[in-house]
């Protein structure tokens, strides 16, 4: 198997448009890492240039610890599986797979073993025959795995192989496509604009915003501790809340209209510049937000129902917070336009939680859990 | 209501259709001074002197030989031809590329009589003028435009991922053209192959004036050859023309489902 290594590497279009700028990544020889980020942030762009299919403008591209950018595809020895699996729709599951066996001339009753091989270790030994019309969505993605496996390659790249299954789907083939990842050792760079399967799957997540990388991460650490605005509302699932408030140094509290929440002295020991900034942005996980009883002290926000999701185990309960205090979630998307009405909040509440649209309520903030980034977006130290 | 005009609607238009078809069906199994009294009248009894004369004459034969041979080897041509040359401006995306596309659809508009000198004097240079061979080349040149268009049109609708796929798997283009693009084209070149057949088997001046008559007629010169200058036999007129046309109904017949699949794919994603 053999590293990755992305060094300053800029995808700039005739036109000048940038879709990745200076990105600069290494993966390491047998890990999986995740190209996560919006549509349009530069994620497959970068996937096809490790892969040989774009050009590169600027840096350099190493594979194996050998420069890349002007070496054909087919002479990188990676594998591909494309979003839309592309299978040869004429050829049968066996010659699909074979496809790559037949190009390089290998004799065909080897090619018939190997193909054997690998369909028997992805289930597909009873459909080799078949034609790819007449599978499944999960079956053909299968192939399509069979068919990047069977070259053994030094690398998979993987360009949102999972967005065509449907959910329950998708959850079983994270799992599959983890399982066999971790069995073959081969490294892997995996795309998607989901997060969850960038959470679930990647040894570490690089998170890239309009072709530029925010942060390369292992998920949890990418979770507790994102880089910025843009990673803390982009990483979690419901995402993370972010509110504006004035900083009153002097009483050492966050201000937004009515509400007052007192900063913890653990919050200043370990952030000391949130004094010395007028105004912060204040990022809440839902976990980190409770529905409290009226009579309860402590750091709360009052609010109005807006929305409950009942998933069984947990509540997400969405709240509007009184007063004017601004919600920065939209802003931190990257979307225009904030959200119409009062700062909304999403609170995690247990399964059994009551909660109705409507109703008053009080919002219990843990402000040590909370993360704090000054307004361009850059966390507060 | 509004199904009931739809069915009248298609009525008509099939009537307007299959009426002339009809005339040399029924003219072609009926006697000479029937058909010039009552050209619609159904052929009762019918008669097949029309047909066996035609047939025994030996005329619709060779002219018959002929088009196959012709309208066979230039469909052949241009299947090839075209389908490869389409391939290459979509892969090749380039600014040669997009040029050269844009001068073989000007081909679409030329009209044959306006380039036919020329091209007479371009197969004499060559030694190709009064035969097959000139014939053949000169109708691929002309209906392989349309054919690339066609092609075109259809391989917008093969995803580009099956290409990109096949080169990362280290094929060349021209594997991927013989592997996995022209299996892919198949109800394309059902299109091509219909249309530009009937066209080239219907075609009447090219052959007339690039063959000559020393070659044998196709059979569409056989047809205008065999109206005499002071009387007509509409009998062997109607079944020549039967013969004629029966060779492109069947051809068609077989292709048909392929052929409107052709013509709609790249209409929708």
């Amino acid at each position: 198997m053999a590293s990755v290594q992305l060094a300053n590497v800029t995808k700039e279009y005739v036109s000048g448009t940038a879709a990745v700028s200076r990105l600069t990544l290494d993966v390491a020889d047998g890990e999986l890492v995740v190209l996560v980020g919006p549509s349009g942030c530069g994620k497959s762009t970068a996937l096809r240039m490790i892969a040989g299919l774009e050009s590169i403008t600027e840096g350099d591209l190493f594979i194996g610890g050998e420069r890349m950018n002007d070496v054909a595809s087919h002479e990188r020895d990676i594998a591909m599986v494309f979003q839309s699996y592309a299978l040869y729709p004429h050829l049968t599951v066996g010659e699909n797979m074979g496809f790559s066996l037949r190009v390089g001339r290998v004799p065909k009753r080897e090619r018939a073993e190997r193909v054997r091989a690998v369909a028997r270790t992805l289930g597909l030994d009873e459909l080799i025959d078949r034609k790819p019309r007449e599978l499944s969505g999960g079956q053909r993605q299968r192939v399509a795995m069979g068919r990047a496996i069977i070259r053994e390659p030094q690398v998979f790249l993987m360009d949102e192989p999972l967005s065509n299954l449907d959910a329950k789907l998708r959850s079983e083939m994270r799992a599959e496509i983890s399982d066999l990842q971790a069995r073959l050792g081969v490294t892997t760079i995996f795309v998607t604009h989901d997060q969850v399967e960038a959470m679930t799957m990647g040894h570490r997540v690089a998170v890239l915003r309009e072709g530029e990388l925010q942060q390369v991460a292992a998920p949890y650490e990418l979770y507790r501790h994102p880089a910025n605005l843009f990673v803390a509302s982009f990483i979690g699932n419901p995402s993370m809340s972010i509110l504006r408030f004035a900083v009153e140094a002097e009483h050492r509290r966050l201000a937004a209209g009515p509400a007052r929440l007192d900063i913890p002295e653990p919050v200043l020991a370990r952030r000391p510049g949130l004094l010395g900034t007028a105004e912060a942005l204040v990022g809440l996980r839902p976990e980190h937000l409770r529905l409290a009883g009226d009579a309860e002290s402590g750091n709360a926000l009052d609010g109005v129902v807006r929305g409950v999701e009942a998933l069984g185990s947990d509540t997400f309960v969405r709240v509007e917070c009184a007063g004017s205090a601004e919600s920065a979630s939209d802003a931190a998307a990257g979307g225009e336009s904030p959200t119409p009405g009062g700062p909304m909040v999403t609170v995690r509440a247990p399964g059994s939680a009551s909660a109705r649209p409507g109703q008053h309520c009080r919002v219990a903030v843990d402000l040590d859990e909370a993360h704090f980034f000054d307004p361009a977006g850059d966390p507060i130290r | 209501m509004k199904r009931q005009i739809r069915a009248l609607v298609a009525v008509v238009a099939s009537a307007l259709f299959l009426f002339p078809l009809y005339l040399v069906i029924a003219n072609a199994l009926k006697a000479d001074e029937e058909i010039v009294n009552q050209p619609a009248k159904p052929p009762l009894p019918p008669t097949l002197a029309g047909l066996s004369a035609v047939v025994e004459g030996g005329e619709v034969t060779a002219g018959l030989r002929n088009s196959v041979l012709i309208t066979g080897s230039t469909i052949a041509l241009i299947m090839v031809v075209a389908s490869m040359l389409a391939f290459a401006l979509h892969v090749s995306n380039s600014r040669l590329g997009n040029a050269l596309n844009a001068v073989i659809l000007f081909g679409l508009i030329l009209p044959t009589p306006v380039i036919l000198i020329p091209v007479f004097r371009v197969l004499k240079f060559l030694s190709l003028q009064n035969s097959f061979p000139g014939l053949v080349l000169f109708l691929c040149a002309y209906y392989a435009p349309f054919a690339v268009l066609v092609y075109r049109g259809f391989l917008r609708s093969v995803p580009k991922d099956l290409i990109e796929a096949a080169l990362m798997d280290g094929a060349s283009y021209r594997f991927i053209y013989w592997a996995v693009v022209l299996p892919l084209l198949r109800p394309a070149t059902a299109s091509v192959l219909v249309i530009t057949g009937v066209w080239v088997w219907n075609d009447f001046l090219n052959p007339l004036v690039l063959l000559g008559p020393l070659q044998g007629n196709t059979v569409t010169v056989g047809l205008y050859r065999s109206v005499g200058q002071f009387s007509i036999n509409f009998g062997e007129l109607f079944a020549y023309m039967l013969v004629a046309s029966a060779p492109v109904l069947g051809f068609y017949l077989v292709l048909q489902r392929h052929f409107v699949r052709g013509l709609i794919a790249g209409a929708t994603k």
